[in-house]
């Protein structure tokens, strides 16, 4: 009965889509990268006299209807690409047409002055979603002068870091696995390195990269919280180019160039990091108490791109990232302590683009997935029969996913445009295995059988423009999840609304409800790799939210050219969540044993289920381009929790509920050749659980109901008061950063030196806090204090950066 | 223009290597006001009521087990109009008083008041569940890796439907020893011997049992084994053929119907107990009952039931 319901609801929404008679001239094209040829995928193309307009394929390639005039100009406008104004009269409209656009350049003013349209005000004014600039994510100081997209996306408003130096994303209340991380198709599960101080993604070869927190498009779904979308950019299909840089932790290198000239591309891209070497080379050798860190990360992407026919595109990308710890102790005897902690993602996307025709294009996409975590310790002990006792433990968990994805675009009039698309994945999910051997005795094991689960989804999503100021994005999507018996089919609408007013207005209003069946189970929130991806089952189920936001934006300035334009947003969001889960109070990620003599333990047994509200208002200006630009960003926001199994059924405040989120970037271009650049960054401590006394606890001895001359109460156990979950607030967060890059350009080839400082006036931020017991002089019994532990003091960095 | 450079990275760098652990004094951690917590659990079958009395102690302070006893506090039971005082046992640093003088009755309503003499005052509350009878004891044998057996009791009982109930099934296996070699003097002599039956696991020690989603059902306990009292230096050795280990044996189950507040905190204090120190594991908030402070006021009644068996 639900699956008819489905069906209907879906066609009824297909039937009740309007098509219009065609009456205009058909302009269609490619918006191109101007020197490398590089397709620029989302520019915005729009009539300046008619404020009709569209955006471009990831092929760069768009459709447009317009009046039939000899005057017409097309403003193209694409984030990290200045404001293009295009007159048509300049080409022969019988062909395809191609716009170039120069990157870092600022063309001559024109003097036309063009009343700003509906999409232009919308795409400046960006409300729940925002376009990354790589070109500002280059320019911004970064931690060891490692660029970073996730650290960057973490200044926007309505987005919260993790602790101090993580890349974890929070987005309006949600946690970091409600964010759809997504690079060229392929979900990433772990998108960190280094325990989160540094994100799996090269930001040198990406060519997009965007953020929707509200509001979603129905083609997106499986998470609660927000989609990061990337796209690694296409190789250069006409020279050869290579760029990299060396840092103080990490080298990356990338090389693009034509393997058949304008037919077909490659990509390659690489990073390693010697923070290992510096580690080894500072800690003591085997022979020590001390165990001496090898430590690494590196990753890889490569991606050849293949023009098969003016209307057929291939693509095949591929992502390897991978973390290792190492750790050994070796005594003088045959003793010692191995330990190690890996993890890594593989990613690899098959996508082919097919244009029908000027209106229909579609798009096919195989796509491999996999997140794996290994640790391992080995401890060798001498016995006292001076046998070699050797003990070694494994514990796995991981997840691997195959994904199908099909989508058409339907330009039914300049007006109106239709995508439809479906999406099948099959995930297997390892929740953990642990295997302990006793070289000396049978292995034991203790895991859980693979989960294999079917997540797909079906939608269709209209677009709709009626006159000059407003614009309707509607959309259903439907996604069906199946484990063993265990279905579910839930329709998610989508619905948004954007009107521009006045000289330069525009207000916003969304309404989405997403369902996520993919969860994380966290025990810090910091990205380590100990969380664990875990499926909906007959016992836990999917995560469903659902979320209004509306905004009121407003451009400020005179100039033609909207990227020059200061924008002022303000959007307010209320989201509600069920079914959040979380571990149990005195839960692990490290199974605890077997829950019955009869049954195997169930990671489940380790969880609870609760829901969550999150309510805010964030505020963002912003100016795109020119000699000084940047944003301030800020977001106030209140996020609860109720879990009946939790603080005793109480709401308490998640860890990364923040009152007050304040990020300042500021780049300023003081000439040609020295860029200066500065971020600021303010946020509301963290909610923590810390205890704030001491008792005895005792407990009923049930024995007495056998023996009644026994003790009334069984042993006394020493017990911390809490007070309450998360009712601690660590101290506020707040860090300056500084930058200078110096350029020089010879010939084709450019180098950058940078000196950036990381934390400039050295604040002590909280990392974690620990109670430990403390000594104090003349002999006065020993006392419990509570202690701050920073991690990063100010940071001076040197990097040097080379293009050619 | 280096040199300017480099001393400036330098006294950077020389700035930066500074501690990064400090000792931080929060407001709202110093500040914290003690505590009154209370520990007491009464059933129809007590023979002496108890109530344990302690306060918290700054997390800052030194603590020890005798930190924060109360011995000077007004204890005070009372139901349905009567009440009982109860006094201060130095031996056993607990409150107790004789139930004769305020029985605990299945169903009724007792509330406990603590008052010191600085102003402190705390309450809790508890109705006593009815007794629940052990429906069947359930004996059954496991062959272990090196042939020897291994024997089992379990016990299941019908749950009352429509309501929220808790159990701590508990036994014991009572036995007296086979001697063939004994006079009859001595074997008049033997009393018998109590060993323990563990109802409990790894994971839940207590044994503490929910009808969280079989309300109405039969419920069953866990697999507890028999085993000879770890006290009995006469133990069976693993050659020993368990069952002309005793000569005679009885299994008394015993089932405890427990109170909501009564699972909880036992289920909390378990869980505080293995994860105290993980700094993996989350937090254990220990719930409470008691107004105005912490601790447990609960209730639980008794069913017992005897298997004899047979050689």
């Amino acid at each position: 009965m639900t699956y008819r319901c489905t069906g209907i609801l879906l066609l009824c929404y297909l039937l009740s889509l309007p098509l219009m008679a065609q009456t205009n001239r058909l302009v269609t094209g490619y918006v191109l990268e101007k020197g490398t040829g590089q397709a620029l995928a989302g520019a915005g193309l729009v009539v300046s006299s008619t404020g009709q307009g569209t955006r471009t394929d990831a092929r760069g390639y768009f459709s447009l209807r317009v009046p039939p005039s000899d005057s017409l100009t097309i403003t193209v406008t694409h984030v990290g690409y200045p404001t293009t104004l295009v007159p048509l009269a300049a080409y022969s409209l019988t062909e395809p047409i191609t716009i170039l656009l120069q990157p870092g350049r600022t063309l001559t003013e024109v003097t036309v002055r063009p009343i700003l349209t509906s999409k232009q005000v919308g795409e400046a004014l960006s409300l729940g979603k925002i376009s990354l600039s790589l070109d500002q994510v280059r320019k911004v100081p970064a931690l060891l002068g490692e660029k970073d997209v996730l650290k960057v996306i973490q200044l926007l408003p309505g987005v919260q870091k993790g602790t101090e130096g993580s890349t974890g994303v929070y987005v309006r209340g949600g946690g970091p696995d409600q964010n759809l991380i997504l690079l060229d198709d392929a979900i990433v599960y772990n998108p960190n390195h280094l325990f989160g101080f540094f994100s799996a993604f090269n930001g040198d070869i990406l060519q997009s990269v965007e953020l929707t927190k509200g509001g979603f498009p129905a083609q997106y779904g499986g998470r609660l919280s927000s989609v990061i979308d990337m796209k690694l950019k296409t190789g250069d299909m006409h020279h050869l180019h290579g760029e990299g840089s060396v840092g103080l932790i990490a080298s990356r290198f990338a090389l693009e160039g034509p393997l058949v000239k304008r037919r077909v591309s490659f990509l390659l891209a690489g990073r390693r990091s010697y923070y290992g070497l510096l580690t080894q080379w500072l800690t003591p050798g085997e022979q020590s108490d001390q165990i001496p860190n090898r430590t690494w990360f590196h990753d890889f992407n490569a991606k050849v791109d293949a023009d098969l026919s003016a209307k057929d595109h291939l693509s095949i990308s591929g992502y390897a990232g991978y973390d290792m710890f190492r750790g050994q102790r070796t005594d003088a005897s045959q003793s010692y302590l191995k330990s190690g902690l890996d993890w890594g993602n593989t990613t690899a996307t098959l996508r082919w683009q097919h244009r029908s025709s000027s209106r229909l294009s579609s798009q096919t996409a195989l796509v491999y997935t996999r997140y794996q975590l290994k640790v391992s310790s080995q401890e060798a002990a001498v016995s006292s029969d001076s046998a070699v006792q050797v003990y070694q433990l494994k514990y796995q968990s991981g997840i691997r996913d195959l994904t199908v994805k099909h989508d058409w675009q339907l330009r039914l009039s300049s007006n109106h445009a239709l995508r439809v698309g479906l999406r099948g994945t099959y995930h297997r999910f390892t929740p953990s295995a642990i295997v302990e051997t006793n070289l000396n005795a049978p292995p034991t094991s203790d895991a859980n059988q693979p989960i294999d689960v079917l997540e797909s989804g079906v939608y269709a999503e209209h677009d709709w423009y009626l006159g000059r100021r407003l614009h309707l994005n509607s959309g259903l999507r439907t996604s069906y999840y199946l484990h063993k018996a265990v279905q579910y089919v839930r329709p998610e609408p989508r619905f948004s609304v954007d009107y521009q007013f006045g000289k330069g207005y525009l207000v916003k209003g969304s309404f989405t409800m997403m369902n996520q069946y993919v969860h994380m189970l966290s025990n810090t929130g910091t990205g380590l790799p100990t969380d664990l991806w875990v499926p909906t089952t007959d016992r836990v189920k999917p995560e469903q939210a659902w979320q209004i936001a509306s905004g009121v934006g407003k451009t400020l300035g005179r100039s033609a050219k909207p990227a020059r334009h200061v924008t002022v947003t303000l959007e307010g969001y209320y989201k509600t969540m069920n079914h959040l889960i979380s571990y149990r109070e005195g839960a692990s990620f490290l199974l605890p044993g077997n829950a019955t003599k009869n049954q195997k333990a169930r990671w489940e047994d380790n969880v609870t289920a609760g829901r969550g509200w999150s309510s805010g208002l964030e505020l963002l200006l912003q100016k795109k381009e020119g000699t000084f630009s940047g944003w301030i960003g800020y977001t106030v926001s209140l996020t609860r929790w109720q879990f009946p199994q939790l603080n005793g059924g109480r709401p308490f405040f998640p860890r990364y509920d923040r009152r007050h989120d304040l990020a300042l970037v500021g780049i300023y271009e003081l000439s040609n050749r020295i860029r200066l650049s500065g971020t600021w960054v303010y946020g509301t401590g963290q909610a923590l659980t810390i205890p704030v006394a001491r008792y005895t606890l005792h407990v009923n001895n049930p024995e007495r109901g056998l023996n009644p001359a026994q003790s009334v109460f069984g042993d006394s156990q020493p017990v911390k008061e809490y007070s309450g979950k998360n009712r601690f607030r660590a101290e506020p967060y707040h860090r300056l950063d500084l930058g200078v890059q110096v350029g020089s350009r010879k010939n084709d080839q450019r180098s950058t030196w940078e000196f950036t400082v990381y934390n400039a006036y050295n604040r002590r931020n909280p990392f974690f806090y620990s109670m430990e017991g403390k000594v104090d002089a003349d002999n006065k019994p020993s006392r419990t204090v509570l202690y701050r532990y920073s991690l990063f003091p100010i940071i001076p960095t040197i990097n040097y950066s080379f293009k050619f | 223009m280096n040199t300017t450079l480099w001393c400036s990275i330098g006294f950077l760098t020389l700035t930066g290597c500074q501690n990064l652990r400090q000792e931080v004094d929060l407001d709202g951690l110093t500040q914290q006001p003690n505590k009154l917590i209370v520990a007491a659990f009464i059933s129809p079958q007590d023979t002496v009521l108890t109530v344990k009395v302690n306060r918290t102690r700054p997390i800052q302070d030194p603590y020890n087990a005798t930190s924060g006893l109360v011995t000077n506090a007004r204890v005070t039971l009372t139901n349905a109009g009567r009440s009982l005082t109860l006094v201060y046992n130095t031996t056993h640093q607990q409150y107790q008083a004789d139930p004769a003088r305020l029985p605990i009755r299945s169903g009724q309503t007792y509330t406990l008041t603590v008052q010191t003499p600085d102003g402190l005052r705390v309450s809790g509350s508890c109705t006593v569940p009815p007794a629940v009878p052990v429906q069947t004891v359930s004996l059954d044998s496991l062959e272990e890796v090196n042939g020897n057996k291994q024997y089992l009791v379990r016990l299941a009982w019908q749950d009352p439907p429509r309501t929220k109930n808790f159990y701590q099934p508990i036994g014991a296996f009572v036995y007296l020893r086979s001697c063939g070699t004994c006079s009859s003097a001595e074997k008049a002599r033997q009393r018998p011997v109590r060993a323990p039956i563990p109802f409990g696991t790894s994971t839940n020690l207590s044994g503490l049992v929910s009808d969280d989603l079989r309300d109405g059902s039969v419920l069953t306990s866990e697999w507890g084994a028999l085993r000879a009292d770890s006290t009995d230096k006469a133990r069976s050795t693993p050659n020993t053929v368990f069952r002309d280990y005793y000569a005679r044996a009885t299994v008394t189950a015993v089932l405890l119907h427990v109170d909501e507040a009564y699972y909880r905190y036992h289920t909390a204090a378990e869980l505080a107990a293995r994860y105290d120190g993980n700094p993996f594991a989350e937090p254990v908030i220990i719930p409470s009952n008691i107004k105005d402070g912490l601790g447990c006021f609960a209730a639980y009644n008794k069913s017992i039931r005897n298997v004899v068996l047979k050689r």
